[in-house]
């Protein structure tokens, strides 16, 4: 029985959209059931248009999915990398420590915020250990993490001098009397880009005989194998051959520029080395976009045998 | 191995492996594809976007949050995968040039004709309708999925709706509409 004194809400009122979506949608209550057949009845154009609506409704019913390409799967099962983002090496420092610069990534998809991280420890605990057996090593180290896009800083520490065979610490530099090894990285997500740049000022020989110190660093995605940035720079008395070595595929290498300004590397190709001379201050910089949340850059710092790692990740 | 609730996929694949991934875009990949087909209307770009799509999945699955829904979740990362896709793109598209695909030949007019009415709305109610149409979502799944509250699903979806009826009717009074 109709209330006489119901009156019908306007076309456009929340009222009226809920009973229309709820009857198109079969999810209304007694009473909302009531009204819209109230309104129905009181409203011819009210319920030509629910009809036209609902004949809409019934066209879709009609629609079937299309199945998904036979190969879909397989190319799906292809690009994932070898290992989750999570495994990472087991040589890493199980702790973090506890500063560690986050940052919310606004835009990025996911039920919480991506953020940066930085295993910014084990980057300085490599420095100090590569420092320590060798004081005439020089090494100095500054690390900027930076998004390029909103250009926040999240996170940066910077050089520092300490007297050979003393732990770094804190601080991510050291150096010696007989040269030093800068290493910048700027790591971004999403719309940013990945930096790393080494420069090695390498004492001559000849005014510090006897001292052989050689760095190796490493970059990988330590998900995916097929990244593989390779550098390796020291003052043996030989030419010093620094290797980077990508797939173009995989990581967009963007340049690799020689610190007098000389690009010398294009995104095209997978390979570059650069032979450094005994003495020559030498340097490059190279940079890489990492565009997925989950990205990681590992760095190998190697003086001869011994071999450290380092990991920056992006989560 | 056994068919595992979506929970369960979800801990084996956090625990890297790989065959339960592979369960996962088994249950997944048609949904995740046909999304991205309606939203961009392009076959290639769809299978590009649900590549995408698993891959984000793959690497981000720490990140999610158990008390949601994985497809939700999953439908979440299509759809913004599918919207920035079609934005990159930058131009709007007549769909005169649909794929037909597998599609039942007696069912072919009404695929056209909603191709058609969906390829006129905007982006985002396309999606909205996909969601609540072709998928079945509730309001609120797809207030997650498109990050809206419902009120704005609610008043989202009538308008599309609106906007499709007058497509579809017009249509069918002139196919060429």
């Amino acid at each position: 029985m109709r209330n006489p004194d119901f009156q019908r809400p306007k076309p456009t009122s929340e009222a009226d959209l809920r009973l229309l979506n709820g009857a198109l949608d079969g999810d209304l209550t007694s009473l909302e059931r009531e009204r819209f057949e109230a309104s129905r009845a009181a409203d011819p154009e009210f319920a030509e248009h629910f009809e036209k609506l609902v004949a809409v409704q019934r066209v879709f019913e009609n629609v079937q999915r299309v199945e998904a390409p036979p190969h879909l799967k397989a190319r799906i099962m292809a690009a994932l990398p070898k290992e989750l983002p999570k495994e990472l090496p087991k040589e890493l420092p199980d702790e973090l420590p506890d500063e560690l610069p986050e940052r919310a990534i606004p835009g990025s998809v996911g039920t919480r915020p991506a953020v940066i991280r930085l295993r910014r420890r084990s980057l300085l605990d490599l420095i100090a250990a590569a420092v320590q057996p060798r004081p005439a090593f020089a090494l100095a180290a500054a690390l900027v993490v930076g998004l390029v896009g909103g250009g926040a800083l999240v996170g940066a520490f910077q050089g520092g001098r300490v007297d050979p065979g003393a732990s770094v610490g804190a601080v991510g530099a050291a150096r010696s009397a007989t040269g030093e090894i800068i290493a910048e990285e700027t790591l971004t997500v999403g719309k940013t880009v990945v930096n790393v740049a080494v420069t090695a000022n390498q004492p001559d020989p000849a005014d510090n005989p006897g001292t052989s110190p050689t760095l190796s660093a490493t970059s990988t995605r330590t998900f995916d194998v097929t990244f593989r940035n390779e550098e390796t720079a020291g003052t043996t008395g030989s030419p010093v051959q620094l290797v980077i070595v990508t797939d173009p595929a995989v990581i967009r290498l963007v340049s690799f520029e020689a610190l007098d300004g000389a690009v010398a590397f294009s995104a095209e190709a997978g390979r570059f080395s650069l032979d450094l001379e005994p003495g020559q201050t030498g340097g490059y910089s190279f940079s890489f976009g990492a565009n997925q949340l989950g990205s990681a850059v590992e760095v190998l710092l190697r003086e001869d045998e011994q071999v450290e790692r380092r990991l920056i990740e992006a989560w | 191995m056994a068919e595992l609730s979506d929970p369960e996929l979800v801990i084996r694949c956090r625990k890297g492996d790989r065959g339960a991934f592979e369960m996962l875009v088994d249950r997944y990949q048609t949904p995740v594809y046909n999304a991205a087909l309606r939203i961009l209307h392009d076959p290639l770009e769809a299978e590009d976007v649900s590549q995408c799509v698993f891959l984000k999945v793959y690497e981000n699955l720490d990140s999610f949050d158990s008390k949601y829904k994985l497809f939700s979740w999953i439908y979440r990362i299509a759809v913004n995968e599918s919207l920035n896709a079609r934005k990159s793109r930058r131009r709007y598209e007549p769909l005169d040039d649909i794929p037909s695909g597998d599609r039942a030949s007696g069912r072919q007019d009404d695929e056209d004709v909603i191709d058609r009415a969906l390829g006129r709305l905007s982006p985002e109610d396309r999606a909205v309708v996909i969601l609540k149409h072709l998928d079945g979502f509730s309001y609120n799944d797809i207030g997650f999925i498109m990050d809206w509250p419902n009120a704005k699903v609610k008043s989202r979806l009538y308008a599309a709706r609106q906007h499709l009826k007058e497509i579809v009717l017009a249509q069918q009074v002139n196919p060429r509409a």
